[in-house]
C-alpha cells in the first residue's frame, strides 16, 4: 500500500518523462495484493485523470496540474470550460462524472443556447438547433434563453423560442412584456390557467381603449367568457355593454329582466321589462317574449288590486296573486278575470280555489263548489284541505264521492275505521284490512278488530 | 372537533398521508407569522378545514382568537398578527380591506393573507385598489385543494363549479382538479393511465399532461399506487343526481343534509329520559344532535350503502349480536375469561351506542319514507324513468305545482321527465315552463333559461333514431 500510494502521488506530478501509463499500469498491478483495497480511490483517480489530460489538450490549453484541480473544484473548472465557450468538452466531463443535469447538463446547455443567440445569423436556423439541442432536457428555462435573445433585439427569435417553453407561467408574462399581446393571450388559454387569462385580459383593458379592447377580446371566447364573469361580480354597466356589443340578446334580456325585478317603481320596472322584451325577440325567443308581456300586464293589474285593496300584491306571482283574491272573495270577479286574461289552466285554477276556500274555513261554499261540476282534480284535494284545516266531519263528505278503491285510505286518514273496513271489505281488499288494523291501534276497537277478523275470513271462504 | 384520523389510513391507499401533508404545510403557513395570532375566517372555509385541524392544533401554534369573516370593523384585540384566510373571492377582498383600515390605526399590528387555495392576480389587483395592499406582511396561498373526508373520498369542495363551467364557462374549477392531483401523484407516484368521458374530463388530462412537462423534475420517485385514473364529466350522466336516494346515507343527506362529513337532527328521539326532564323543567328546546358520519363509525361503514329497506333487518341482527355478547359476562367462570370479557367490554359499549344511535336515525327516516308525499314522489320517478307514456304532462308534476310544493323538488321530477323523454315536444316544454312562472314567479324565466343553457332541460330534436 506504500507503494501504491507513492504511485499515485507520482502520477500527480506527472510530466512527460514518467507516462502516466506506466505509472497506472504499476498501480493496478500493486492493488492486487493489497487486502481490503476500497477500489473507489482508485476509479476516482482514473476518472480524474481522464479530465486532467482533456482539459491540458493543446486545443483547451488549460495545463492545471491535479493539487491546482482539486483546488479549483470540479464545478468551477466546468465554469471556467463554459466561459471559454468549450460547451462540448464541459458535456462530456458532466456526463462522465455523472453530475446531475440540473447543476451540469442543462447550465451549460444554457450558457450555449445564450451565446448562439448572441452570434449566430439567421433567426430560424438559429432556433431550430438550439431546440434540437436543447429537446426537452429538465431544468432549462427557454425563457431565459429567450430573454437574452429579446435583449439582443432579436424579438422573432425570442418568440420562437417561447413556444418551447412549457411553463406558460413564465412564457406569457415574457410575451406580454414583447408587446405581443394576442400570442400572449393564446398561450395563456392554452394553459388553462384561468389566472394567466386574466393578467393578460387586465393588461389589454388597462392599456387600450375600451372599444379597440372589446373588439380584440371577441376573438377569444374563452378569455372573454372569463373577463364577463369579472363584469359580472365587479362592473355591470360594463356587462352589459358587453353583451350588447356582442349581440348576446338573450343573455342581455335576462340581465334586464333581473334588474328589473330590482326596481323600487314601477315605472322603472316597466321600462326595463319593455327593453328586455325586445331583446328577448331579437333572439327569437319567443316565449321569453310573450311571458314578458304578460309579466307587464300582471304588474299593472297588480297595482290596481293594491290601490283598491291597500294590501300587498306587487312581487306575487300569478297564481298567488289569484289565490289572494279568492281568500278575501271567493266569488272575486277580479280572480275570474285573471284567470281568462292569463289562460289558467282548469285544474290548478280549481286547486287554488279549494285551497282559499278551506283556508278561510267556508265549508259551505267549498260543499257548493264541489257540487257546481265535475272536478277535474277528483276529491281528493278537497279531502287533503279539510283534513289539513283539522275539519274531518268535512272531508268525510268528499270521500262518499271517491271511486270506491280509493276511499279507505282517507277513511283511514280521517280515523273512521268503521267505514274504511266496511269499504275494503265491499272491494275485497285484504291487504287494507291488515293496514286498518294496524294503524287503528290498541285498546277500545276490539269490537272493530273482531269484525274485521270476521270479513277476512268470510274473504277468504269465497275463494 | 377533535377526533382520531386513524380510520383515513384503512382504505388501498393511506390517504392519511395526504392529511398530514396539508396539516404541515399549514403550521409552516403559521410559523412563517409572528407573534400572537388570530385568525379571520371565510365562512365557506371553517367546515372542510375542521376536517384537516382542529382548534387545538391552532391553539398550539400561536392562535388565541378567531373571527368570522365580515363587513365593518373587527373586534378590538390585542393580538399581534392578524391572518386572513380566505378564498380568491373578490367580495371577500372588500371585507378583509374594511377590516385593516379600522385595525391598521394601531400601528403594532401585522396583518397577512393566505388564499385558499390560490391566490389570484385579480384579487391582488382588488387589494392594490382598495389601498390595504402595503398594509400586509405576507401575502401568500395555502394550497387546500383537496380535502381528505373519508378513506376512500376526497372533495374538492368547489360547490358552484358545475355552474362555473357549463353556465359561465369559467374553467378555474378544472384547473384546480389537475392542480390537485398533481399533488396526489407528488405523494402517491405518477399514475401511469389516465382515461376520461367528457369535454370537461379532456381538458382535465390536457392541463395534467402540460403540467408534468412544465415540473419535470417533480417526476416522484414513489412507486406508483394508483395504477388507473378516471375521470367522468357531471355532463355524462344529469339524470342520476335529479332522482332521490334510496340508500342509508343518502336518505340521511336527502332529508336533513349531510355536510362535511356532518348532519344536524332534530334532538328528541337521541335525549336520555333524565335529559329530556331537566330541559323540561329549564323549559329550554335541546338544540339539533350532531352526528359525524365517516367511516370511523363502524356500524355507519356497514349500513351507509344498504338499501333503506335492509337497514332495520341489519340493525336488530347486531343488536341481538352485542345483547348476547354482553351476556356472555355471566358465563365466564375464570379470571382468564373475565379479563377477555373486560377488554372487550369498550368495544361492545361503543356497539351498543352505535346500534342505538342509528336506529334512531332509522325511525327518523321511516316516518318520512313512509309518508304519502314520498311514495307518491317515488312512484313517479319509477314511471318516468320506466319511460311509459312520457309524452305527456304527468299527473303528480302537475298536481305538486299546482300545490305549490318545494320547487326544488318540482325542477328535479320535470329533469327527470325531460331526460327519460330525450327532450320535450315544444307544447309540453311550454305547458311545463308556463305552469312554473305562473306559479313561483316571473324570476324563474331566468332560472329556466338557465337549465336549458345547462342541457337539464332540453327540446326534443327532429330526428329520429
Amino acid at each position: 500500500s506504500v507503494a501504491l500510494a507513492h504511485t499515485q502521488h507520482q502520477q500527480r506530478e506527472c510530466t512527460a518523462q514518467w507516462p502516466q501509463r506506466s505509472l497506472l499500469r504499476a498501480a493496478a498491478f500493486g492493488k492486487c495484493f493489497v487486502t481490503q483495497y476500497d477500489p473507489k480511490q482508485f476509479v476516482q483517480m482514473c476518472s480524474h485523470l481522464r479530465v486532467l489530460n482533456a482539459v491540458r489538450d493543446y486545443r483547451v490549453a488549460m495545463p492545471l496540474t491535479y493539487a491546482q484541480m482539486e483546488a479549483l473544484t470540479i464545478p468551477v473548472l466546468i465554469d471556467r470550460l463554459v466561459l471559454r465557450r468549450q460547451y462540448c468538452l464541459a458535456i462530456r466531463i458532466c456526463d462522465y462524472l455523472k453530475i446531475p443535469s440540473r447543476d451540469g447538463a442543462s447550465h451549460i446547455l444554457g450558457n450555449w443556447a445564450c451565446y448562439k443567440v448572441e452570434s449566430a445569423v439567421d433567426d430560424v436556423e438559429v432556433a431550430e438547433t438550439i431546440v434540437s439541442k436543447l429537446g426537452d432536457t429538465p431544468g432549462i428555462s427557454y425563457t431565459e434563453i429567450a430573454t437574452k435573445a429579446k435583449d439582443c433585439g432579436r424579438t422573432e427569435l425570442a418568440i420562437r423560442l417561447l413556444d418551447y417553453e412549457p411553463r406558460s407561467a413564465d412564457q406569457v408574462p415574457l410575451l406580454m412584456k414583447m408587446k405581443h399581446d394576442e400570442l400572449a393571450l393564446e398561450k395563456a388559454i392554452e394553459s388553462g390557467d384561468t389566472d394567466l387569462v386574466y393578467t393578460v385580459v387586465m393588461h389589454l383593458r388597462d392599456n387600450r381603449e375600451l372599444a379597440d379592447f372589446l373588439m380584440f377580446i371577441r376573438g377569444y371566447p374563452q378569455a372573454m367568457a372569463l373577463f364577463a364573469q369579472y363584469c359580472r361580480e365587479q362592473d355591470h354597466q360594463m356587462m352589459i355593454d358587453l353583451y350588447y356589443q356582442d349581440d348576446r340578446s338573450g343573455d342581455s334580456a335576462n340581465v334586464h329582466v333581473q334588474d328589473a325585478l330590482r326596481c323600487k317603481t314601477q315605472s322603472d320596472m316597466l321600462e326595463k321589462l319593455t327593453r328586455a322584451q325586445t331583446m328577448y325577440t331579437q333572439a327569437q325567443n319567443k316565449f321569453a317574449a310573450d311571458m314578458t308581456l304578460e309579466h307587464m300586464k300582471l304588474v299593472q293589474a297588480q297595482q290596481a288590486l293594491q290601490e283598491r285593496t291597500n294590501k300587498p300584491f306587487i312581487g306575487l306571482s300569478v297564481s298567488d296573486t289569484i289565490f289572494e283574491c279568492l281568500v278575501n272573495d271567493h266569488k272575486s270577479a277580479m280572480a275570474e278575470r285573471l284567470r281568462k286574461d292569463f289562460k289558467v289552466p282548469d285544474k290548478r285554477f280549481w286547486w287554488l280555489k279549494v285551497r282559499a276556500l278551506a283556508e278561510t274555513g267556508q265549508w259551505m261554499e267549498l260543499e257548493n263548489f264541489s257540487k257546481s261540476k265535475k272536478s277535474p282534480i277528483g276529491y281528493e284535494p278537497f279531502v287533503s284541505a279539510c283534513l289539513e284545516k283539522g275539519s274531518r266531519v268535512e272531508a268525510m263528505k268528499y270521500i262518499k264521492k271517491m271511486p270506491l278503491e280509493q276511499r279507505p285510505r282517507f277513511y283511514m286518514q280521517c280515523k273512521a275505521w268503521e267505514q274504511a273496513a266496511e269499504d275494503a271489505f265491499a272491494t275485497r281488499n285484504e291487504e287494507v284490512l291488515d293496514q286498518i288494523i294496524a294503524r287503528s291501534g290498541g285498546g277500545g276497537h276490539s269490537q272493530l278488530h273482531e269484525r274485521i277478523h270476521e270479513m277476512k275470513m268470510q274473504l277468504r271462504q269465497r275463494h | 372537533m377533535s377526533q382520531s384520523s386513524g380510520f383515513l389510513s384503512n382504505g388501498r391507499v393511506d390517504i392519511g398521508l395526504l392529511r398530514q401533508s396539508l396539516r404541515a404545510e399549514f403550521i409552516e403557513c403559521l410559523t412563517r407569522c409572528d407573534g400572537s395570532k388570530a385568525i379571520v375566517w371565510d365562512d365557506k372555509l371553517t367546515s372542510p378545514f375542521t376536517l384537516v385541524a382542529e382548534y387545538t392544533l391552532l391553539k398550539a401554534h400561536g392562535v388565541d382568537k378567531m373571527y368570522p369573516l365580515r363587513h365593518g370593523a373587527l373586534p378590538s384585540c390585542e393580538m399581534q398578527h392578524i391572518i386572513f384566510l380566505s378564498r380568491p373571492k373578490l367580495a371577500n377582498m372588500e371585507m378583509i380591506a374594511d377590516n385593516i383600515r379600522e385595525a391598521a390605526k394601531d400601528r403594532l399590528k401585522e396583518f397577512s393573507v393566505f388564499f385558499v387555495p390560490r391566490k389570484t392576480m385579480l384579487c391582488e389587483r382588488k387589494l392594490e385598489e382598495l389601498g390595504v395592499y402595503g398594509n400586509l406582511t405576507h401575502i401568500d396561498e395555502y394550497n387546500l385543494d383537496i380535502i381528505p373526508f373519508d378513506s376512500d373520498l376526497l372533495s374538492l369542495e368547489q360547490p358552484l363549479s358545475f355552474r362555473e363551467c357549463y353556465l359561465e364557462q369559467d374553467y378555474t374549477s378544472l384547473f384546480y382538479v389537475a392542480r390537485s392531483l398533481m399533488t396526489i401523484q407528488a405523494l402517491y407516484g405518477t399514475i401511469p393511465s389516465l382515461v376520461g368521458k367528457g369535454p370537461c374530463s379532456k381538458q382535465v388530462i390536457d392541463m395534467i399532461l402540460r403540467m408534468r412537462r412544465e415540473s419535470p423534475s417533480q417526476k416522484s420517485s414513489v412507486m406508483p399506487q394508483i395504477d388507473n385514473l378516471i375521470l367522468l364529466d357531471r355532463s355524462a350522466d344529469l339524470m342520476t343526481p335529479m332522482l332521490s336516494q334510496l340508500t342509508y346515507e343518502g336518505l340521511v343527506d336527502e332529508i336533513f343534509g349531510i355536510s362535511n362529513c356532518s348532519v344536524r337532527l332534530p334532538p328528541e328521539k337521541f335525549l336520555t329520559s333524565e335529559q329530556e326532564e331537566k330541559n323540561a323543567a329549564s323549559g329550554i328546546a335541546a338544540g339539533p344532535k350532531v352526528l359525524v358520519l365517516n367511516s370511523a363509525d363502524e356500524m355507519f361503514g356497514e349500513l351507509r350503502d344498504l338499501n333503506y329497506q335492509a337497514v332495520g333487518p341489519l340493525l336488530s341482527r347486531k343488536a341481538k349480536r352485542v345483547t348476547s355478547q354482553m351476556e356472555e359476562r355471566h358465563e365466564a367462570k375464570t379470571v382468564r375469561q373475565l379479563k377477555q370479557f373486560v377488554n372487550r367490554l369498550p368495544h361492545l359499549q361503543s356497539m351498543r351506542q352505535a346500534v342505538s344511535t342509528h336506529t334512531s336515525v332509522a325511525e327518523l327516516i321511516k316516518e318520512r319514507v313512509f309518508s304519502d308525499d314520498f311514495m307518491n314522489t317515488l312512484r313517479a320517478e319509477q314511471e318516468l324513468c320506466g319511460c311509459v307514456d312520457t309524452d305527456r304532462v304527468h299527473p303528480l308534476i302537475e298536481t305538486l305545482i299546482a300545490k305549490k310544493a318545494p320547487i326544488l323538488k318540482v325542477l328535479r321530477l320535470i329533469c327527470v321527465h325531460c331526460m327519460a323523454n330525450n327532450g320535450f315536444k315544444p307544447k309540453l316544454m311550454d305547458f311545463y315552463r308556463r305552469e312554473i312562472i305562473q306559479t313561483y314567479g316571473f324570476h324563474h324565466l331566468v332560472t329556466l333559461d338557465t337549465f336549458e343553457k345547462v342541457g337539464l332541460l332540453f327540446n326534443k330534436s327532429s330526428t329520429v333514431y
